[in-house]
């Protein structure tokens, strides 16, 4: 990816910051269901 | 999410640690944004030791895990299986433990995670090791000290660290100290450990995201700044280097309320906060804590993270569950070494002095030498290398500090690799840890009554190794060498805090494959054992070692023989050749076989058709079965060299149930164990040895009354020793030193007197 289109090399933006925000619920989703779920169908 | 939540797909024992994973989720992800703005070189340390499946969630969005476990796909049948596999029977654990990729600090036992940091980047200028610092394991006395590890950083040879202390505010049930102080307080006490704090606090998601994010920028762009300036202009003066408080509720975005009790942002939250002990009105809760998260915006119909998303990991090595210095036998160069038979000394037995530690730091120092260019060795000690007597280590090298220096200083510099400035030993023990787990080599000279402060890390250590033995991705790293000198037996002027060989007894417990235990009895005998654990792998090798002015035994070439075979029969000592020997004196440890040694004397003098065999012990694990330790004698092999039946006076370094428990199996059981008794003060080195009847005159009377055929030919020989035994009570007390028949003994025969 090009310095240009990547989006951590560029300032700090709304679209970074929501893109973060996902990517930790989505790692943080991982918890809840690996503690309480033995198999999802 | 697919269709409504049940109590079939529930766990049936429901486990886990959710308080502390949003918070280290924050700091994974936000690792990943600097990692590609920066084009950095990053590991993470978990140090909160709960919650290990954050780093199995996020080396599972990057890829890392599934290129390792590929049956944990990224796809729904993959996802499926890593749930279900954590913390359940036959699945994997539930700290960040060897089997999860990018972890070198597995924090089931807290305080480690920023010693294991700073061991991690010494030598590598080029890595951030980031540390999440979890507020209760801030308060554990390993992790309090090792804030002071930036007084060891030398920012142009080194890499740096980033500490990230999370005050989620709750331990089990109590309230961190942290948390329930000043802003103020925090930032003077960590001012005051040299450090800059930045802090990011709060509970909005977004707009902690930006705080973060900025703290992370400002926290790296400082380490570059500082890192530059210090390349640039040759100025490795200590920096004030960042770290970040991050202030965030326990159980953020957790369920808020269960059963009437607040979850999220209390001690509630440290565990599983829904048990499903009300299937109905839990499962409700349950469902709208995982719709809170809106999966179906972040993974596709086949379970895969988004790509819009996915592209936010770094890629390839970059991942931090794909960086090699996580996995650090991917890096480690075998060291260069030197021929130790060339450090060798002239012996002329049990009459050459000599001290070992002294002769040992030689070798060391041409170590040094030799791998000036790989800078991928140091030593490890409290303020001790120097009282250990490795005074020709410091021909070549330096002892590393970057405090203040005095012109009256001595042997203190910037790049030194003599790691003993910090009288801690959590420090050495995990500082060396980190050095060794990211591929680097070194060892660890310590007083052997004090490294019982570290029992437990070397447990641990121990631990890490014996699964990464399982596990074919992770390679073999270079062993965990302890040097033990300093010993029980001569504490001329330390005394009876200073007197405890138990960590021997600690150490054989522990895992066969990974435990090794070595007792060399002389200068020639420690060099060959030194070279054989500085070249393994995997090992945790303990090898105890006088440094005191003592006396020599095998020339070189018989040392080699004896350690490689690691116990035999000293054949220049017996008079049992061809014949079965009446009694068979076994020694293990330099004073012990001194000792042995004189019992032999008295006894070959005052009892010359006396048939003895002299046996030397130097790696303990022969001793044991070899069913039960790969290097144990096989029963014949024992025998061959212990008899079956004929007494064994056994005189042993340390505790002498470890001698009974690792031959309690043995066909001969007619074995008279002398060792340390607990028995010590400050006294002559002799008068420890009689306080615990180790010493010769204790030795002969015991071989004595284990020989009935002697009738009363060996009384007026017992009558002898009591009467030495008095003799030596009210010399020492007169003179305040040995007796001069002890202080000048020497090996002979009666041909050769």
């Amino acid at each position: 990816m090009s310095e240009n289109t990547c989006l951590e090399k560029q300032p700090l933006s709304q679209e970074m910051l929501d893109k973060i925000d996902a990517y930790w619920r989505a790692a943080t989703i991982c918890q809840p269901v690996s503690f309480i779920f033995w198999i999802i169908r | 999410m697919k269709e409504p939540l049940t109590m079939d797909h529930i766990k049936k024992k429901i486990v886990g640690h959710w308080g502390t994973v949003p918070g280290q989720n924050f700091v994974y992800v936000h690792c990943n944004r600097v990692i590609k703005r920066y084009d950095l070189d990053m590991i993470l340390l978990s140090g909160p030791g709960h919650g290990g499946n954050f780093m199995i969630a996020n080396t599972y969005l990057e890829g890392s895990y599934s290129e390792i476990y590929p049956n944990i796909s990224q796809d729904e049948e993959g996802m499926k299986k890593m749930f279900k596999q954590f913390s359940f029977p036959c699945g994997v654990p539930s700290h960040c433990a060897p089997e999860t990729p990018g972890s070198i600090n597995e924090g089931g036992e807290l305080g480690y995670s920023i010693a294991h940091a700073f061991g991690a980047v010494f030598d590598n200028p080029d890595l951030i090791a980031t540390v999440i610092v979890g507020d209760g394991e801030a308060e554990t006395g390993p992790l309090a000290t090792s804030w002071q590890s930036n007084k060891f950083l030398n920012p142009i040879t080194d890499g740096a660290v980033l500490p990230v202390l999370n005050l989620n505010g709750y331990k089990i049930s109590n309230p961190t100290i942290f948390s329930r102080i000043s802003h103020e307080e925090i930032e003077s006490y960590f001012v005051g450990c040299g450090w800059e704090p930045i802090f990011v606090e709060g509970d909005d998601p977004m707009t902690m995201h930006k705080l973060m994010a900025e703290a992370m920028d400002k926290a790296v762009e400082k380490i570059k700044a500082i890192q530059e300036n210090a390349r640039k202009n040759n100025d490795p003066e200590r920096p004030k280097w960042p770290m970040i408080v991050l202030r965030t509720p326990k159980g953020w975005t957790g369920p808020k309320v269960v059963d009437g009790q607040q979850i999220e942002g209390s001690f509630r939250a440290h565990q599983v906060p829904i048990t499903m002990e009300k299937p109905e009105e839990h499962l409700a809760l349950l469902k709208q804590w995982l719709e809170s998260y809106h999966p179906e915006e972040l993974f596709d119909e086949k379970g895969t993270l988004i790509p819009e998303l996915a592209e936010l990991a770094p890629k390839g090595d970059a991942r931090m569950g794909a960086n090699p210095h996580a996995n650090g036998g991917l890096l480690m160069k075998d060291l260069r070494l030197p021929d130790f038979r060339e450090y060798g000394i002239e012996v002329d037995p049990g009459k050459t002095k000599a001290q070992d530690m002294i002769e040992l730091g030689g070798y060391i120092r041409d170590i040094f030498v030799l791998n000036k260019e790989s800078k991928n060795f140091r030593i490890f000690g409290p303020d001790e290398s120097m009282s250990n007597r490795l005074y020709k280590v410091f021909e070549a090298e330096n002892r590393d500090w970057n405090a203040d220096l005095l012109d009256s200083d001595d042997c203190l510099a910037r790049n030194g690799r003599i790691m003993d400035g910090m009288l801690s030993e959590h420090m050495c023990e995990g500082w060396l840890e980190g050095y060794l787990l990211t591929g680097r080599h070194g060892f660890f000279a310590s007083y052997e009554a004090f490294i019982r402060v570290v029992d437990s890390m070397a447990a641990q250590h121990a631990k890490w190794l014996k699964v990464c033995n399982q596990l074919t991705w992770r390679r073999p790293i270079a062993s965990l060498n302890f040097i033990l000198t300093s010993n029980v037996w001569q504490q001329d002027h330390n005394g009876f805090t200073h007197q405890d060989p138990g960590f021997l007894d600690h150490i054989a417990n522990k895992k066969a494959d990974v435990v090794r235990m070595y007792l060399p009895p002389d200068t020639n005998c420690l060099l060959s054992c030194f070279d054989h654990c500085v070249k393994s792998k995997n090992y945790v090798n303990a090898i105890v070692a006088s440094k005191h002015p003592s006396y020599q035994w095998l020339n070189m070439e018989q040392a080699v023989k004896h350690c490689t075979q690691g116990v035999g029969i000293w054949e220049w000592a017996s008079n049992d050749e061809g014949q079965e020997p009446d009694i068979v004196m076994a020694c293990c440890g330099d004073t012990p076989t001194l000792e042995t040694m004189a019992a032999v004397t008295i006894l070959r003098d005052e009892l010359p058709e006396l048939k003895i065999r002299v046996v030397n012990v130097v790696d303990l694990f022969k001793l044991e079965s070899n069913h039960k330790h790969p290097h144990g004698l096989s029963d014949s092999e024992y025998n061959a060299i212990f008899t079956k039946d004929k007494p064994v006076i056994f005189a042993f370094h340390g505790y002498p149930t470890l001698i009974h428990e690792l031959t309690y199996r043995r066909d001969n059981q007619n074995v008279s164990v002398h060792g340390y008794q607990e028995e010590g003060t400050i006294t002559t080195p002799f008068d420890m040895r009689v306080q615990n009847e180790i010493d010769r005159f204790n030795l002969v009377k015991d071989a004595i009354m284990h020989l009935p055929q002697l009738d009363n030919r060996g009384s007026y020989l017992i009558q002898k020793m009591n009467d030495k035994l008095v003799e030596h009570k009210q010399y020492i007390a007169e003179y305040g030193q040995d007796l001069e028949e002890v202080r000048d003994w020497e090996w002979h025969t009666q041909d050769n007197k």
